[in-house]
């Protein structure tokens, strides 16, 4: 009875990937990737997580959530990628952010207080170490679960925007110290030349050693001209490091995002606004083909009869989806594991008992679980005792557990200690991670 | 036989020198010598006479000059009169734990001379060779900040030394605690009575050999030294030297830590010291701000560790 129902769901299904996807591809201008895998949005939204995730692995500066955003706003500009998918990546950019909102959308009390009393300090009376201080405090209260990746990534933007205010502030004092009014106006002219992007760091110390060279200066104006190219260098240095190879990965990966979130979705008039930025314009008309940074206007989407069409196979495809996962279950479940149970495959058994090869796959198995549960990724540069660490607060009464399966992997995988005992042990835990932690 | 314990017992006495002294054990039971750079003033020597003490070493310490000579170090033949014969007076290198304060400061010649000895574990004097006692290690000392009369170490003799320790200032905390119990600490480094036996200490280093390095240890390793070659910084990265470095050093941190086998945290932990110095910059990078230290942070945190 049960068997030509799942062939009759099975037949539904394929004949909605078949006629589904070809039409809904088709439509108007939706741009189709060739050779596009077959993966979800969410698995998309996953690796485009992890990809900024990823930069926690090297400590996660200020600059490096710098360079995701401005990617990632630079390509909602070109019309790439819809605002509303940029939305869903956590690190969306925050140029000319609002301050005070941001501040109340930071759930964590205590980060929110720190964050106020610096904020409201005045900016002269603001230093580098209160700012390095709160960095490192915000560092420990996210590696530690304390506060959330949204709390930690408004910290980080808070930050950034203290930190340039301050830079230039002290950019403008510097220049007002400087006593020879020439040596003030010219550095003004350089300063502003360096941030439009018209010189670079290279032509700016040859222009102020020429300049130095052919001047006699009061002995304080060097020292004074010293600490303006320190500034220099620092002030908006991030988003000139922007590498192109980098930037074409994220845009392809955010490209693929977009025609899976939304099929229909097609680029829509595009209206030039005043750019983000001079240096942020300088550092992306650098790229081949790229025009001025704008703002694309998602246009309204009529659906027609051809739309209505599509949309229903899409229902369709949608149903049978549904049903296949509740008539097939736990082997679908099971087949997300399937990328790091193939690597289980190419390692060689261990010789005494089959059950010893079963603590590597409980180990990554427990890896999943852990991961799925507290909502974290175990970095590829990660090692097991670093990702223990990490996740250990966080997993309340399982991190004894997880603490074990993580010891055994470590004495079978790189001890190469073949013991059935350790693979009981192993198994123990396993099961009551599963219990505790309620995935499987 | 733990050399936590003397970990521990060091860290008792000086402060805020316990990765220091991890580090410099660690080389000790590879087989390998230490540039300790910093500046004077540090418990540099304090530091390597206490380590030397607690494992019943001897220790001797040799103040690097630019009119120091070679046979100023390893030894030279004298006349006795008394029976008509040149016999050999040994110099400070026959020693355990030999520390050569400044060797910046010597000249080329002395320098060479002493890197030859460090690597070769002997000396030869008129043609006659003397091995070195076992276990040796060298602990050089070298001031950043100096740069006058000074002659820098090239980047071959570099390559020679196992780790390179940038050791700094102890905190606010650690220093107040210094100036109170300089007295104290002074005494205790006197009294120091030693934890573990010279044969001991070499029966260690015979052990370390045996610790298990998996097969994916070593691709991880060769994976980390093959990026240093490639990073858009670097000039010159890391020799075939420096992966046999960073797997002794690992095996030397696993048997510190009771392990009889590697495993990625440990090749992580010691690859700073390991390569730092022996990567070369670009200078246009350099003067951006960019330090091997970035560099191998960088690809330490590129390189994936073995899996599964």
């Amino acid at each position: 009875m049960r068997k030509p129902f799942i062939t009759v769901i099975a037949a539904a299904v394929a004949l909605a990937l078949v006629l589904g996807v070809p039409v809904s591809v088709a439509q108007g201008d939706v741009r189709h990737t060739p050779g596009f895998p077959a993966i979800s949005l969410e698995n998309m939204l996953q690796i485009l997580q992890s990809l900024i995730e990823g930069l926690h692995d090297s400590e996660l500066s200020v600059d490096d959530v710098d360079k995701v955003e401005d990617v990632v706003q630079y390509l909602v500009n070109e019309g790439v990628v819809d605002q509303s998918i940029a939305e869903a990546v956590s690190g969306y950019a925050y140029s000319g952010i609002d301050v005070m909102s941001e501040l109340e959308k930071i759930s964590n009390a205590y980060l929110r207080r720190r964050l106020q009393s610096l904020v409201s300090t005045p900016l002269d009376k603001l230093s580098l170490d209160d700012i390095n201080k709160l960095l490192s405090e915000a560092r420990y209260l996210y590696s530690s679960g304390a506060i959330s990746y949204e709390d930690y990534i408004r910290t980080l933007k808070i930050v950034r925007w203290l930190f340039n205010s301050m830079e230039q502030a002290k950019l403008q004092q510097l220049i007002n110290s400087v006593s020879d009014p020439e040596l003030r106006k010219y550095l003004e002219s350089l300063i502003d030349m360096y941030r439009r992007g018209e010189i670079t760091r290279i032509e700016l110390v040859n222009k102020l050693l020429q300049y130095m060279n052919a001047h006699q200066l009061e002995s304080g104006d060097y020292s004074v001209v010293n600490s303006i190219y320190e500034v220099l260098t620092r002030y908006g240095e991030y988003i000139k490091s922007i590498d192109a190879e980098w930037l074409s990965r994220v845009g392809d990966l955010l490209d693929r995002v977009a025609q899976t979130a939304y099929p229909f979705y097609r680029p829509g008039p595009v209206l030039s606004v005043a750019p983000m930025g001079e240096a942020v314009a300088q550092s992306i008309s650098g790229a081949p083909s790229v025009s001025p940074p704008s703002i694309a206007l998602p246009s309204p989407v009529y659906i027609g009869a051809e739309g209505l069409a599509a949309v229903l196979i899409l229902i369709a495809t949608a149903v049978a989806a549904i049903l296949l996962v509740r008539v097939l279950g736990k082997r679908l479940k099971g087949a997300i594991l399937l990328p790091r149970r193939a690597k289980l495959k190419g390692m060689p058994m261990a010789s005494s008992e089959t059950s010893l090869h079963r603590i590597l796959e409980i180990y990554w198995r427990s890896v999943e679980i852990v991961e799925r549960a507290i909502k974290v990724c175990k970095g590829g540069s990660e090692t097991h005792r670093e990702f223990l660490s990490r996740v250990r607060e966080s997993l309340g009464e399982a991190a004894g557990a997880f603490g074990e399966i993580t010891r055994v992997y470590e004495v079978y995988r790189f001890g190469g200690v073949e013991s059935p005992e350790l693979a009981r042990s192993a198994e123990e835990r396993f099961s009551y991670l599963v219990k505790v932690l309620g995935v499987g | 036989m733990s050399f936590k314990l003397v970990i521990e017992k060091a860290s008792s006495i000086l402060i805020e020198k316990d990765l220091e002294v991890r580090l410099i054990i660690a080389a000790l039971l590879a087989r390998g010598h230490i540039l300790l750079e910093g500046v004077p003033g540090i418990a540099k020597t304090t530091t390597a006479k206490t380590i030397a003490k607690l494992l019943a070493l001897d220790f001797k310490r040799v103040q690097m000059t630019p009119d120091l000579l070679p046979m100023d170090i390893v030894g030279y033949y004298v006349y006795d009169q008394k029976t008509g014969e040149f016999r050999f007076r040994k110099g400070p290198i026959f020693t355990n734990i030999l520390l050569v304060d400044e060797i910046n400061r010597a000249s080329p010649r002395t320098q060479s001379a002493l890197l030859e000895s460090m690597q070769e574990r002997q000396v030869t004097v008129d043609g006659t060779t003397f091995r070195l006692e076992e276990p040796f290690v060298v602990i050089a000392t070298q001031n950043p900040i100096e740069m006058e009369g000074v002659f820098p170490l090239p980047e071959a003799q570099l390559d020679r030394f196992l780790v390179k320790i940038e050791s700094g200032y102890t905190s606010k905390e650690g220093l107040k605690k210094l100036i109170k119990m300089v007295d104290e600490i002074e005494e205790a480094i006197e009294n120091i009575k030693p934890v573990m036996s010279r044969e001991e200490v070499l029966e260690s280093i015979r052990i370390v050999k045996e610790v298990k390095v998996d097969e994916s240890i070593y691709d991880y390793v060769a994976n980390i030294v093959q990026e240093t070659r490639v990073h858009p910084a670097v000039k010159l990265g890391a020799s075939p030297r420096a992966g046999i470095a960073l797997i002794r050093m690992a095996k030397a941190w696993a048997y510190i830590d009771g392990r009889s086998y590697v495993i990625p945290d440990d090749v992580k932990l010691v690859a700073k010291p390991v390569l730092v110095h022996r990567i070369i910059m670009k200078p246009e990078y350099e003067i951006e701000g960019v330090t091997a230290s970035r560099v191998v942070e960088e690809v330490l945190s590129r390189v994936p560790v073995p899996k599964p």
